[in-house]
């Protein structure tokens, strides 16, 4: 009984797990926009040399950097689809995502510029309710894995 | 080993990089050039003259070599920008980018034009790379002209595209730093020194390098702040940059420069060359090819000072050696 009751209240934990996940890997995003915005503005670094920047950001950017896989959106398309980041994130972050490394490199730097900012400013209102979800929601999901978990053990007894 | 070609194959797809990798050392030393064109045979600059090169490595006639195709060019157009056209902006309007190692790429393609003026270029279909060399000595007939007893003379060195000049001016930048003259590189293409992340891919001595700035800036900053004896350009094109020569005359620094031309009559008679000429700016104009001087012609610089005139008992020198005395 006591196993059934761990077991609900640790769903509504890993539940709210997820949602923190979701605004930390919008946060890394979000920073390596931000990087790349600079390199680009003031540098005009490459790609690749921004990757070797952000690659101590996540995994993901790690593996990006470390990979000879060309282009850019390719090595995006090929290591983003199976990272274990991707699911953190949903539908409508992925769209945001895409759209960016869809155009990444392939214009001059005001676009470039443009489009980062445009993509940062979206990603950072995602982030906002991203936060508030997991304020508002993932307090009730570990409430609500209580509450299942007592029901469980109330119906066993 | 020719480590240039090593250098730039690392931008074309495999399938081509394979070839000359299973090339043999001899065929690969004589390579100056590789023209990757969509839908043409891959053809190499092997000894002077335009070959191709066949997918089991061997130098057969253009009609017999490896293909290229689209996706070739693209890809590689691609490496040499790394996928940042932002980052090649000011370069790509131009027709070249200089990768890795000095080696220049040359581009062609569709303009994209914006506001009557070139800013990007659409549908490549060719990359033509043109490897960069250090040939220690090939300026010493250029040196014993235009140097004399601490005294450099401010010159250009003319010859056709593809012979020699960069290096010479390289070379003559590293000799002059050596003799302990200052000497102020200003590399608007990153051609002479082929710095990656400030460091030269070349033996420049104690040479201070303006990498990537445009010239006229750059003989600007050069005389104002790095107090130079000798500035050293390549290809003077605008009359901006003749105009920051005259100026850069005016504060006691010389200049050395290069300008595409096929005899020094035809230098002369481009009104850029003549502008300077006109104002007394240059002192000797050298026709150069890989290693040789071709025709020196000794232009009296009023700025120069007729005291080292003097000192200078040369007064042209032609292709096969002779000389002619004052």
């Amino acid at each position: 009984m006591s196993l059934i009751f761990a077991a609900c209240t640790a769903m509504g934990l890993v539940k709210k797990n997820e949602l923190r996940k979701r605004v930390d890997e919008l946060d890394v995003f979000i920073n390596f926009i931000e990087i790349a915005r600079c390199e680009i503005l003031y540098e005009k670094k490459t790609l690749y040399e921004i990757f070797e920047k952000t690659s101590c950001l996540s995994p993901f950017f790690e593996s990006f950097c470390k990979s000879d896989i060309f282009p850019v959106y390719n090595r995006y398309k090929s290591l983003f689809d199976v990272c274990p980041e991707r699911n953190r994130l949903n539908k409508e972050d992925i769209r945001i995502i895409d759209s960016m490394f869809v155009v990444l490199g392939k214009t001059d730097g005001d676009d470039q510029l443009r489009v980062l900012d445009e993509t940062v400013s979206e990603l950072k209102d995602k982030r906002k309710k991203a936060y508030s979800d997991y304020f508002k929601l993932g307090s009730s999901y570990v409430k609500l894995g209580l509450a299942a978990g007592i029901f469980a053990v109330i119906i066993c007894i | 080993m020719n480590c240039g070609l090593i250098e730039v194959i690392k931008y074309v797809p495999t399938r081509i990089k394979n070839i000359f990798l299973n090339a043999d050392v001899k065929t690969i030393n004589a390579i100056s050039e590789i023209r990757l064109k969509s839908f043409c045979p891959l053809l190499i600059l092997y000894d002077g003259k335009l070959k191709s090169i066949s997918v089991t490595s061997s130098v057969v006639e253009p009609e017999n070599g490896c293909f290229v195709y689209g996706e070739d060019v693209e890809y590689t157009y691609g490496m040499i920008i790394k996928d940042s056209v932002y980052a090649y902006g000011d370069e790509i309007p131009n027709g070249f980018i200089t990768v890795d190692g000095g080696h220049r790429a040359g581009i062609s393609g569709t303009a994209v034009m914006k506001n009557g003026e070139v800013v990007g270029m659409k549908d490549i279909n060719g990359i033509y790379f043109r490897i960069a060399g250090e040939y220690y000595g090939c300026a010493k007939s250029v040196i014993d002209l235009i140097y004399h007893k601490g005294v450099v003379l401010n010159s250009i060195i003319a010859a056709p595209p593809g012979k020699g000049k960069t290096t010479v001016l390289r070379e003559l930048a590293r000799i002059l730093s050596g003799l302990g003259m200052k000497v102020s590189i200003v590399d608007e293409r990153h051609e002479i020194s082929a710095q990656s992340g400030g460091i030269s891919a070349f033996d420049l001595s104690y040479c201070d390098v303006l990498n990537g700035f445009p010239k006229a800036k750059g003989i600007e900053n050069a005389v104002r702040t790095l107090s130079p004896d000798v500035v050293i350009f390549d290809e003077i094109g605008s009359v901006k940059e003749a105009e920051s020569i005259a100026s850069a005359l005016n504060c006691g620094v010389k200049f050395i420069t290069s300008a595409h031309a096929s005899s020094l009559n035809e230098l002369l008679s481009r009104p850029i060359i003549k502008f300077l000429t006109d104002m007394n700016a240059v002192d000797s104009v050298v026709l150069y090819e890989f290693g040789v001087v071709k025709e020196f012609k000794y232009l009296k610089g009023m700025i120069y000072g007729k005291e080292h005139c003097f000192e200078l008992d040369i007064r042209s020198v032609y292709g096969d050696g002779s000389c002619e005395k004052k």
